[in-house]
């Protein structure tokens, strides 16, 4: 069989039935006929998307990581830490383990899907195709099952709910700006049309 | 062959052929690695089940300290009791924080608890050869597959309790034990979750056709 015709059938990849690869308008959705599971989604332009929702990500890389999160005291004394800070007295306890989950989950890999969306995009925009294109791209779909920004989100808001009761909170910089960036590397997961980025980069080739 | 009728209902692998599953291109079946993007190419995930056996009773078994033994202790000048993940959730509840209490109980305790026993109960219907129910057992690994990393929820509430809270004699968190194996119990589901190739509950479908 040749490459055209491999490239016009696709297998489903939950339940490996072999599907007619359909292009499809924006905003709707293939799914497998045997198993329902969702094949892959139309996109407007989503290289272009991808380009900005990373590009907002990564400017809000300084307050989000280096500003306060919240001013939180009790009986005049106060409490300034960042999202870098959160990690350290976990080390300081000699708690690795979940340092380091946190430290990849919540805090390098939502920065690495926003830096490797837009270094991908901006080469699949230019229709470039440097030497490294396909194995970045391979390390985004992976991080995509490993990311989890809206876990730590909701993790914040739990977090403040339990210290309101007892404390004297106000929300800082650095808390609206990472909840934001969270936000952007959580669009990049979700809106991005993998099948596409992967039909551009065949095309390039 | 593929215009014929039987066509509809053919997988990838009875055709000679393999679907990528990072590109989802597909591949003839003498291909090694994926001719797109070069990642290595397998029918079926290679010792998927029994990966996932292994995995899924680690994690079992990782479950008994994550709930036995303390997330964190809250200190007040000097004075605190060490809490668990359900007596966490009990004192929420008893300070009629409901949404969070229900947030908490529903991403500690039910989602760990439901994800385990969904991934033996799919196991299970693969070893005992079960040829009904495909689609509502691939909608149960959907489900598992999804929520899993919502456990890591009380992991990151208490990191940032023991971060924020801590002012001098004042008030501060010190974390527990519990928190090291809740970590590691899910982050094992996930890999369990990842190691279970959904296609082999469909093998049984072509089988049964034949």
């Amino acid at each position: 069989m040749d490459s055209k015709s491999l490239d016009s059938l696709m297998a489903c990849h939950e339940c490996d039935l072999l599907v007619e690869r359909i292009s499809l308008e924006p905003r709707q959705h293939a799914h497998c006929p045997r198993c329902n599971a969702l094949l892959h989604v139309g996109r407007k332009d989503p290289i272009l998307t991808t380009l900005i929702v990373s590009l907002s990500g990564l400017l809000l890389i300084y307050p989000a990581y280096f500003l306060p999160l919240m001013e939180m005291g009790a009986l005049g004394l106060a409490n300034d830490t960042s999202i870098i800070e959160t990690v350290i007295p976990l080390l300081n306890a000699s708690f690795w383990i979940p340092a380091v989950a946190l430290l990849l989950f919540a805090i390098v890999f939502p920065v690495l899907i926003l830096a490797l969306g837009f270094w991908v995009s901006v080469h699949l925009y230019m229709q470039q195709l440097p030497q490294y294109l396909i194995p970045m791209l391979r390390l985004f779909e992976w991080l995509i099952r490993w990311v989890m920004p809206e876990v730590y989100v909701i993790g914040i808001i739990v977090a403040l709910v339990k210290l309101l009761d007892d404390f004297s909170v106000i929300v800082g910089a650095g808390l609206v700006s990472f909840c934001v960036m969270m936000f952007c590397s959580l669009l990049v997961t979700t809106t991005v049309s993998r099948n596409l980025f992967w039909r551009a980069l065949q095309h390039a080739k | 062959m593929l215009n014929d009728n039987k066509s509809q209902v053919i997988s990838a692998r009875a055709a000679g052929l393999i679907g990528c599953h990072v590109c989802t291109r597909v591949n003839p079946e003498d291909n090694k690695i994926c001719r797109i993007c070069d990642a290595p190419l397998h029918s079926r995930v290679p010792d998927s089940i029994n990966r996932c056996w292994a995995l899924t009773i680690t994690a079992t078994l990782l479950l008994i300290p994550a709930n036995l033994l303390p997330m964190m202790t809250i200190t007040s000048f000097g004075n605190g009791e060490p809490d668990t993940i359900l007596s966490g959730v009990i004192k929420l509840f008893q300070a009629e924080l409901y949404p969070i209490g229900i947030i908490v109980f529903v991403a500690s305790i039910m989602v760990p608890v439901l994800k385990i026993l969904g991934l033996y109960f799919l196991m299970i219907s693969l070893h005992a050869g079960m040829n009904y129910g495909f689609r509502s057992r691939t909608k149960i690994f959907r489900v598992v597959d999804f929520f899993g990393k919502w456990s890591m929820l009380d992991v990151f509430v208490v990191s940032l309790l023991v971060a924020l809270v801590d002012i001098g004699d004042i008030a501060s968190v010190i974390p527990g034990l519990g928190t090291t194996a809740f970590c590691l119990m899910v982050i094992t589901t996930m890999f369990a979750a990842h190691s279970f190739d959904t296609r082999l509950i469909w093998d049984r479908l072509e089988d049964k056709d034949e």
